[in-house]
């Protein structure tokens, strides 16, 4: 052997005596203390975020947390009934799980509790012993991936904004379509067809260019004009009937204001209607039975089995010519009503009330079916159109199949919630939201458990790799939606679309029904 | 043989002296001419000490070099520091490009070797260049050493290149990616012994090559806030432009000159062996001319790359937004050269100061100099300076639309920041305000105060020990007065800048002990030429202890008297004598001139001078 040779494996074998060493030494950390160390303390240890108590999904990443507990080292373990460990140390309180273990003891335990042990050691060298904290282990899996919108909050300049994936079982993110793609512009309110990943829309506003409906369908993705007449208003909130065929959206007049006081940014809808995209023709129609003069229907939702649609609606309380009714904000409360739908005819009949606001006692916006058709989920807030700028909202759950029965409130105790933006996993035992919770200004996605009967557990932040983190994110999330594969539509292909070079001719319209605008 | 031994080392004596001249100057321009700390007022490049900063940055190409060049700006807060790094990189480039020279000219075209090294301090003096061109200047020259450090060739070229790539491509604009890859080609080319001439030709070309598809392929790909873009399209030209643009020809130059340099180098040697040392004579003009060629460097810095603006800009700036208003007025007053802020700074620091309404009018004003509205900039140190206007005003909801407007300018800039944590503070979202703070504990500079605000908070979460925020909480506006603003539906932001003395108005009826906002409506009205309104409003003075009115205040309160039909409450009010004499001059003047204001004018000019009947004058003759 030559002697630059000989160097090079003396440096592979001293690396990989490093490496043997490193993780011999973590493997001893990792040793829980002896109980004749330790003093017990009376209480669950404070972990950011509050990851205590939680019914989680078999598939989730590791919850990384904070230990907030005064010490110079930490230990933290999960256990399950048959001994078997995971366990993330560390000297400033932050604990990161190793990925494998986190995933092969979750996968041995579905359906079942863990138990996390936490210690701290304090400057007189004696361990803290806290109180477990027990982990249920939900059967019943999370959506792989989650789809959400992340900016700054929360003015209409030109940020970095964009829509992104993130790997639940993970925490790797990838950008589906950022303001880079579009140009100068807004990114909003993306939708899939069934949790889809190859099947979803989204919709740009230029400045300057016309507003797009971007209907992606495997790697291909084409803008639409969903403006009747090439005016009027875009499309704004959107969802797919389950035959995948067909998109039903909203057209809002938005007014975005600033009140001088209090929370620093306002909107209202002034104007407001909804249409049907058929994705085939590209032809938009504006039902007249789901647009009834001097109402404001929004946020449309189809049922699991596509016979029904589900909106918010409310009476505009002012001429159709006001310009800035934003006095009138405060006295807007939405119903959620739902009409029948044909199929086969495309027609809709008359809107019946769902939630009747008088009767909740607020704006009840944002309704989202679960996919076995049992549960409406919607958001309630004290009034106007929307939750996300209002001081609270909350989550509300009604049961469909229970004739008579009353929405319930997810959390009843909690004194502020800011949820919004919610959505259901495929198997209806997951709930997505976005949260303000934490902060009153910077929305996280929360994800909580439901159980077949409808209660729901606590809610937990989605975790991140680095606890810290949470802590320090400036942006905000919202419209998080679960998602079942990884989406690979290239952003090339997005740019292509919302520049120009796959823009669809305007749409053919029907319908004119002029009555409906609003 | 000795003699040519002695000859040498007194060229590198003398290369030394040099150099040393060159970087004791340069040093000195640093710390007296430039000042680190206000390149870094001047760009507020954002860093943080965090593993998801760095590998948001290291995993682009061109991130390497942005991200050093990020770090090192830091240093700049620290005035000492940043000129040790400017020093430092001058050094490298000095010595980087010396050894090259060695290899290229044989060590005799020294001078040609100072090139890049005068061009780097002239370009590290300008406010507006980012401190990454020295870095990627090392690392194109230290790559070009790489190369020429074993044997030479195709492969090893293209590793080096690609290295370069990685490293610098897209980090610091098309221009400069394209004329660093061409400089390469061409010292890889000129470093490549026999095969030179071929070299030269294939490099550079091979170099624009692969950057033109890293662009294509979109490899440069560094996150948006951190890109320039490398299409050639975009290529603009500036200075660093042309600096950049120089070099490579003096590179490619050096190539096709080094064979014939270094005949004459040995030509040049023959004819000096067995020379006697130097003469005393001889050394003395030797020093002349090196002192002469630092002093010229001196007077080009001094004058052409001089970035005098800028300069004045950052230093403006600083004062401005570190609330350092006595020595600003003092900069403002001592003369200098006066920017398109002059105004507004000089009227919130005569506010500052407590002289607003005593020396208003002794400083140039102008109508519209008293308030920065809404969106008419898109200067990051304009709108944080607004943020703050509103900020101590009241006016919290207007702060935080313009920060966040301002955040847009700036990524993560930790002013912006730094006054989010402070506005949440002052609206009781602590827990918005900690995560603004956080972010800012993992930047260099910042660290210290956001550690210190984390503690104010986790001691008194609501901060009610804090006299600051007390202070903003007891005149913020609490009841709503709904002023809408709606970008794209009616251009409604321009309607709201009508409403200045409405949204005075209402923090007064929020606080009336708002001093600001009312000596600000005052200064409105008065600038408005409208005496009679602000005479108006100065019974609220006494909410606020004024007994005495000030000179301004008084000299508009006695022309409000006369202009309105029923006089102003002024009770409790005193006016200075001094501004009745002024007003009874001033009525003499103009009753002299037949009531003619055009014709009064020179000799108020001359007699009025600083008072608010000039300006008054001034403004009905639109002078």
């Amino acid at each position: 052997m030559t002697r630059p040779t000989r160097r090079w494996w003396l440096l592979v074998a001293l690396l990989l005596l490093l490496g043997a060493a490193r993780a011999a030494w973590r493997r001893l950390d990792e040793r829980p203390p002896p109980d004749s160390q330790c003093t017990a303390t009376a209480r669950a240890p404070r972990l950011e975020p509050d990851y205590t108590d939680l019914v989680i999904p078999p598939n989730i990443a590791p919850l990384n947390f904070m230990v907030v507990e005064s010490g110079r080292r930490y230990l933290a373990r999960l256990t399950d009934g048959q001994g078997r460990t995971v366990a993330a140390s560390s000297r400033n309180g932050v604990m990161i799980f190793p990925l494998k273990g986190w995933h092969r003891l979750l996968a041995a335990n579905r359906g079942r509790e863990l138990r996390l042990d936490v210690w701290a050691r304090a400057d007189d060298g004696r361990w803290n012993r806290y109180q477990p904290v027990r982990q249920t282990v939900a059967a019943e899996p999370v959506e792989n991936y989650l789809a959400y919108r992340r900016f700054r909050p929360f003015y209409d300049s030109s940020g970095p904004m964009g829509i992104y994936q993130r790997d639940l079982r993970g925490f790797d993110e990838t950008a589906i379509a950022t303001r880079d793609d579009i140009g100068d512009g807004c990114l909003n309110c993306h939708s899939f067809h069934d949790r889809r990943a190859d099947s979803f829309v989204f919709h740009t506003r230029l400045f300057p260019g016309d507003p797009a409906m971007v209907v992606v369908r495997g790697s291909q993705a084409q803008a639409a004009d969903t403006r009747v007449g090439g005016s009027g208003p875009p499309a704004g909130y959107s969802s797919w009937h389950p035959n995948g065929q067909t998109i039903a959206f909203s057209r809002n007049r938005i007014l975005q204001y600033y009140p001088q006081a209090d929370r620093a940014k306002a909107a209202l809808d002034v104007a407001s209607s909804l249409a049907v995209y058929t994705v085939a023709t590209g032809q938009v129609t504006v039902p007249p039975e789901i647009n009834p003069p001097g109402r404001l229907p929004t946020f449309p939702c189809w049922s699991a089995d596509g016979r029904w649609l589900y909106f918010a609606t409310a009476p505009r309380l002012w001429p159709e010519s006001s310009y800035m009714p934003v006095a009138q904000q405060k006295n807007l409360r939405y119903d959620i009503a739902r009409a029948a739908y044909d199929q086969a005819t495309g027609r809709f009949g008359s809107p019946e009330t769902v939630v009747s606001a008088r009767t909740v006692g607020g704006s009840a916006l944002e309704p989202r079916i679960s996919p076995d058709g049992r549960f409406l989920l919607f958001c309630l807030c004290e009034a106007g159109t929307f939750p996300v700028f209002q001081e609270r909202s909350d989550l509300y759950l009604l049961d469909l199949t229970r004739p008579g029965a009353q929405p319930v409130a997810l959390e009843s105790t909690a004194p502020t919630r800011h949820d919004s933006w919610h959505s259901w996993s495929g198997n209806s035992r997951w709930i997505v939201c976005a949260s303000k919770r934490d902060n009153n200004l910077l929305a996280r996605p929360y994800l909580r458990y439901v159980d077949a009967a409808g209660v729901a557990s606590k809610p937990f932040v989605v975790p991140r790799s680095d606890p810290r983190l949470h802590e320090r994110e400036t942006c905000t999330f919202n419209v998080p939606e679960l998602v079942d594969g990884p989406i690979r539509v290239g952003r090339t292909a997005v740019r292509r679309a919302t520049t120009g070079s796959r823009r669809a001719a305007p749409t053919g319209q029907s319908g004119g029904h002029s009555a409906a605008e609003g | 043989m000795a003699s040519t031994r002695r000859a040498w080392q007194l060229a590198r004596l003398t290369t030394a002296r040099i150099d040393g001249l060159l970087l004791v100057w340069f040093s000195l321009h640093l710390v007296y001419a430039v000042q680190p700390y206000l390149i870094y007022q001047a760009q507020q490049p954002p860093f943080a000490c965090t593993r998801g900063f760095a590998a948001d940055l290291l995993g682009y190409s061109g991130g390497p070099v942005r991200y050093v060049g990020l770090f090192l700006a830091q240093l700049d807060a620290f005035n000492a520091a940043g000129v040790l790094v400017r020093v430092v990189i001058a050094l490298l480039i000095g010595v980087l490009t010396s050894a090259l020279f060695q290899r290229l000219a044989g060590g005799r075209a020294r001078a040609a070797r100072l090139l890049p090294v005068v061009l780097y301090m002239l370009l590290a003096a300008r406010y507006d260049q980012p401190l990454l061109l020295g870095p990627m200047l090392v690392a194109m020259l230290a790559s070009a050493l790489i190369f020429a450090s074993g044997p030479t060739g195709l492969g090893r070229y293209l590793v080096l290149l690609a290295a370069l790539i990685y490293g610098v491509a897209g980090a610091a604009g098309p221009a400069t990616t394209y004329l660093l890859v061409l400089a390469f080609g061409a010292l890889c080319g000129a470093l490549s012994g026999s095969s030179r001439r071929l070299a030269l030709a294939v490099y550079p070309a091979l170099g624009v090559a692969a950057v033109s598809l890293a662009d294509l392929l979109g490899l440069q790909a560094l996150p948006a806030q951190w890109r320039y873009g490398i299409a050639p399209g975009r290529l603009t030209v500036d200075l660093a432009v042309s600096l950049w643009l120089l070099y490579a020809v003096a590179a490619i130059a050096a190539v096709y000159v080094a064979d014939p340099l270094r005949a004459r180098c040995h030509a040049w040697r023959a004819a000096r062996a067995g020379a006697a040392p130097s003469s005393g004579g001889r050394r003395v003009r030797r020093l002349l001319g090196e002192v002469a060629l630092v002093a010229l460097v001196a007077v080009l810095a001094a004058t052409v790359a001089a970035d005098k603006a800028g300069r004045q800009r950052a230093r403006m700036d600083f004062l401005a937004l570190h609330g350092q208003w006595g020595q600003l007025l003092a900069e403002l007053e001592r003369g200098g050269p006066r920017h398109e802020l002059a105004p507004f700074d000089v009227n919130r620091a005569l506010f500052a100061q407590g002289r607003l309404g005593e020396a208003m009018f002794q400083v140039p004003q102008r109508a519209d100099a008293l308030l920065l509205s809404v969106e008419t900039t898109y200067v990051l140190a304009t709108r944080i300076r607004m943020v703050d206007q509103w900020l101590d005003l009241g006016r919290l909801n207007l702060a935080e639309y313009a920060l966040h407007n301002a955040w847009v300018l700036g990524d993560d800039n930790p002013v912006v920041l730094s006054r989010l944590a402070q506005l949440y503070m002052v609206k009781g979202m602590s827990s918005a305000a900690r995560t603004y703070l956080r972010t800012l504990s993992d930047n260099l500079v910042w660290r210290r105060w956001a550690q210190r605000e984390l503690h104010r908070l986790a001691v008194d979460p609501t901060l009610a020990s804090s006299p600051e925020v007390l202070r903003r909480r007891a005149v913020m506006l609490r009841g709503d007065d709904l002023l809408h603003i709606n970008r794209y539906a009616d251009k409604a932001e321009e309607r709201a800048w009508h409403l200045v003395p409405e949204i005075l108005s209402s923090l007064l009826r929020e606080n009336p002990r708002n001093r600001m906002a009312l000596d600000y409506l005052i200064a409105h009205f008065l600038l408005e030429g409208h005496p009679e309104y602000a005479a108006l409003e100065m019974h609220r003075l006494r909410d606020c202890g004024v007994t005495e009115l000030p000179r301004a205040w008084a000299e508009a309160a006695l022309l409000g008297r006369d202009l309105l039909p029923t006089p102003p409450d002024l009770a409790s009010l005193t006016i200075p004598e001094s501004a009745q004499e002024r007003y009874w001059q001033f009525r003499t003047i103009v009753k002299r001139n037949r009531g003619s204001m055009a014709a009064a004018y020179p000799e108020l000019q001359r007699e009025m001078s600083g008072t608010y009947f000039l300006y008054l004058v001034r403004l009905g003759l639109g002078r």
